[in-house]
């Protein structure tokens, strides 16, 4: 008994032991990012013409290159567990992109924006249980993939899967297929923005409803423009503050006929533990900014950390692509999530257009 | 009985995870911002 405890004790890796661990991984995310942002000055230097028409700038070129090592030479088993570190950059870069906006800034952006995002949440999930019926999968499969092509890719779905009771293979497949969907759009929306002439403003509020991964939500919209970037931004935060509402609206739907699980969820207690808390963080940058605490150089820095932040996850997010899981992730949830994906990014492009204020 | 499924249907271990993912988003993004007021 007490050698298995000794054994347990020595297999349990301590904080210290994970950063180093993380290193030789970190330090490639870096060189990777740093490699990003020369080649993003050398191509505007020397190939004007084709980085104006091309828009590969550093976001591309990190997710690209990273890409390509990852499938070509692969990656040293001693790096991979510095790559894992995706979601906190990108979670980190959200919060100090707190500093870009004031309260009345965010409050610009409006009740509509707003009104918009739940309806276009909120419908995507009741299209998808609707369609499902054509296709082969469990219920759980559906909440799964309903809420990463609703909501957020990986955090919704993580949230979903276990208020379901799907399986692990369920989530890892939802997250694949939404992953392949959103890498898509990342090298097609930006194109498609600017042949049909859209403002940075549309162009942000677009891909932050119709891209649900937010990391690649972001990538599309720097991709883009910055001012697309920061108005991504802020769209993927109106997405990401309704995820707990979201994944009780699926819940219900996968246990509907489970009267007894339905009546036992305490769904007050539900949505508060499914917050994503990281947000207040967020919200705290948007008030001191508002009150004045940074003087315009401690801003300026405060948007160089923030790029960093972003820069790297990119790069984190290329070298941890993998295409054979792509290839693995099978068919008929990827048709599904794909054909439900695309009728929203139409309707959400006709909406912000025509309709949204922007 | 009734308490205990409520528990196991509201939060998962993946969702521990994220917390404390979250809360070491926080942590970093504050520690960031203090470097920014600082260093400029």
């Amino acid at each position: 008994m007490s050698q298995t405890r000794v054994a347990h004790l020595e297999q349990k890796p301590t904080l210290i032991d994970n950063v180093v661990k993380a290193l030789p991984g970190l330090a490639l995310v870096v060189a990777l990012g740093v490699f990003a942002f020369w080649a993003d000055g050398y191509l505007k230097t020397n190939f004007k013409k084709f980085y104006e028409v091309a828009h590969f700038n550093y976001v591309l070129i990190a997710i690209t290159i990273g890409m390509l090592i990852r499938n070509t030479v692969g990656v040293p088993a001693v790096m991979e567990p510095g790559l894992k570190y995706s979601t906190v950059l990108t979670k980190t870069g959200i919060v100090v992109m707190g500093t870009k906006y004031t309260l009345a800034s965010l409050a610009k952006v409006g009740t509509m924006s707003m009104i918009f995002i739940a309806v276009f949440l909120f419908g995507t999930v009741a299209l998808l249980f609707w369609l499902r019926r054509y296709f082969k999968m469990t219920d759980q499969l559906a909440g799964c993939l309903a809420a990463g092509f609703s909501i957020c890719g990986v955090s919704a779905t993580v949230a979903t899967g276990p208020a379901v009771r799907a399986r692990g293979e369920e989530m890892a497949y939802s997250i694949a297929s939404i992953l392949i969907f959103g890498l898509l759009m990342l090298f097609t929306l930006p194109v498609i923005g600017h042949a049909l002439g859209m403002t940075p403003n549309q162009f942000g509020a677009w891909v932050g409803v119709a891209i649900v991964n937010s990391a690649q939500v972001l990538a599309a919209g720097f991709a883009f423009h910055k001012d697309a970037g920061l108005m991504a931004g802020i769209f993927n935060m109106g997405r990401v503050v309704l995820l707990p509402f979201v994944v009780l609206f699926i819940v219900m739907l996968v246990l509907r006929n489970d009267s007894k699980a339905t009546e036992s969820i305490n769904k007050t207690r539900f949505v508060c533990d499914k917050f994503p808390i990281f947000i207040v963080a967020f919200l705290a940058a948007v008030v001191l900014n508002t009150m004045g605490f940074f003087t315009k150089a401690e801003l300026q820095l405060a948007n160089n950390i923030m790029i960093w932040a972003f820069c790297l996850g990119f790069a984190s997010i290329g070298l941890t692509t993998r295409f054979s899981d792509m290839k693995a992730a099978g068919k008929d949830g990827i048709i599904l999530g794909f054909i439900v994906a695309l009728i929203k990014a139409v309707l959400a492009l006709a909406v912000v257009m025509w309709l949204l204020p922007l | 009985m009734s308490g205990e499924s409520k528990k196991e249907i509201s939060m998962g271990s993946e969702d521990y995870k994220v917390r404390r993912q979250d809360w070491a988003v926080i942590f970093i993004g504050i520690m960031l911002l203090f470097v920014a007021k600082i260093l400029a």
